[in-house]
């Protein structure tokens, strides 16, 4: 065969190579393609490169669907409440309450920190440290409550139109504003308790 | 829907949902959200739809709930969607855990698909790595079967192009 011919033959490889492999050739053209890779290095190295991409595609794993997605759709058979504590929500809804919490702990630390003035400052009375205390408290305590209100908000989203993602990022978004609040209320000066 | 019928439906195809979603997004997290947003369509709409052409319209609604995410990703970030794709292939998809295994051929196949455009890398998915017919491919991208063959070899053709970048690049490394 000519130098000519034989590349015409490679173009001809190269084009058909994808149906070659799998076996839509009609049998002339198939030994046709043989007899060429037979005496061609480069179209012998596609036809197994080819062949080797295609094994690899076919071992990629499939995945089963994760039990904490099965249990927070509503249609699906669930088991027990205490098994699925913890297992409800998926990333996406958890994320917002890991957020939640550790806003909590910055409002806290705040807080106590606006409190604090150092040995050189005076001391507030007994009275208003408790009385910042149960503040504090009733803060984490309306965040939790935050927290639990949207969790529910976001499940009741998902049974009205199941668009999970929208409302996920909306209570992100709350809790970003939130957080920026909470860092502009540190850098305020402190001011008395009311009594 | 029956939950009867929702329970078996999901027991037959769930699977194919989620990991049709795990490759095209090349997250697991997304992939987590979309599925649950597909079963919950599943759950209210499913019983309009007839038992025979469950599967097909649940692998339609799936391809159609990524491509949304994607497009959402997209307008989240303004960054280019191959690079986020890129980055979330290497980074979680399809997790670790269940790559362990995986030859190093697979883990390059992986990062290679994300180049792919659609509907070459919904073909490629769903041809080579869930084993549907050119047939169930037509009916669920409604495009005909002549369309699909060629789609599917440009597809491979383009991914081997890229292994061939990525080895080729790794080698003047």
């Amino acid at each position: 065969m000519s130098p000519r011919a034989d590349l015409e033959m490679c173009s001809d490889v190269l084009e058909g190579l994808e149906a070659w492999i799998d076996g839509e050739l009609g049998a002339e053209e198939a030994a046709r393609f043989e007899a060429h890779i037979a005496q061609c290095a480069s179209c012998r190295t596609e036809k197994s490169e080819a062949e080797d991409l295609v094994m690899g595609l076919r071992s990629l794993p499939e995945f089963d669907v994760p039990t904490r997605v099965l249990h927070s759709v509503p249609g699906f058979a669930r088991p027990p409440m205490w098994a699925r504590f913890g297992a409800t929500t998926t990333t996406s809804m958890r994320r917002p309450a890991a957020a939640a919490a550790a806003i909590a702990v910055a409002m806290l630390a705040i807080v106590l920190v606006s409190q604090w003035r150092g040995p050189s400052t005076p001391k507030y009375s007994d009275q208003e440290i408790e009385r910042a205390a149960l503040e504090a408290q009733l803060a984490l305590a309306y965040v939790g409550d935050a927290v639990q209100r949207a969790e529910l908000s976001v499940k009741e989203k998902i049974l009205e139109d199941g668009t999970v993602i929208r409302t996920v990022r909306g209570f992100s978004r709350s809790m970003r504003i939130i957080g920026e609040a909470a860092s502009a209320a540190a850098e305020l000066p402190a001011t008395p308790l009311p009594q | 829907m029956r939950r009867a019928d929702f329970d078996a439906v999901v027991a037959t195809h769930g699977r194919k949902v989620f990991t049709l979603s795990v490759y095209l997004l090349g997250n697991r997290e997304e992939a987590e959200d979309v599925t649950q947003e597909v079963l919950v369509r599943l759950w209210r709409r499913g019983g309009e739809v007839a038992p025979e052409r469950i599967g097909a319209w649940l692998v339609r609604v799936t391809r159609n709930a990524c491509i949304d995410a994607i497009r959402r990703r997209k307008q989240d970030t303004s960054v280019d969607i191959d690079g986020v794709a890129a980055t979330a292939l290497r980074e979680s998809a399809p997790g670790p855990e269940a790559l362990s295994h995986a030859s190093q051929l697979g883990r390059r196949i992986l990062r290679s698909l994300e180049k792919l455009s659609e509907p070459g890398r919904s073909v490629v998915i769903l041809r080579e790595i869930q084993g549907l017919s050119y047939q169930e491919i037509s009916d669920v991208l409604e495009m005909p079967i002549n369309n699909v063959r060629v789609t599917l070899h440009r597809g491979r053709r383009r991914l081997r192009e890229e292994l061939r970048e990525v080895h080729d690049h790794v080698a003047a490394c």
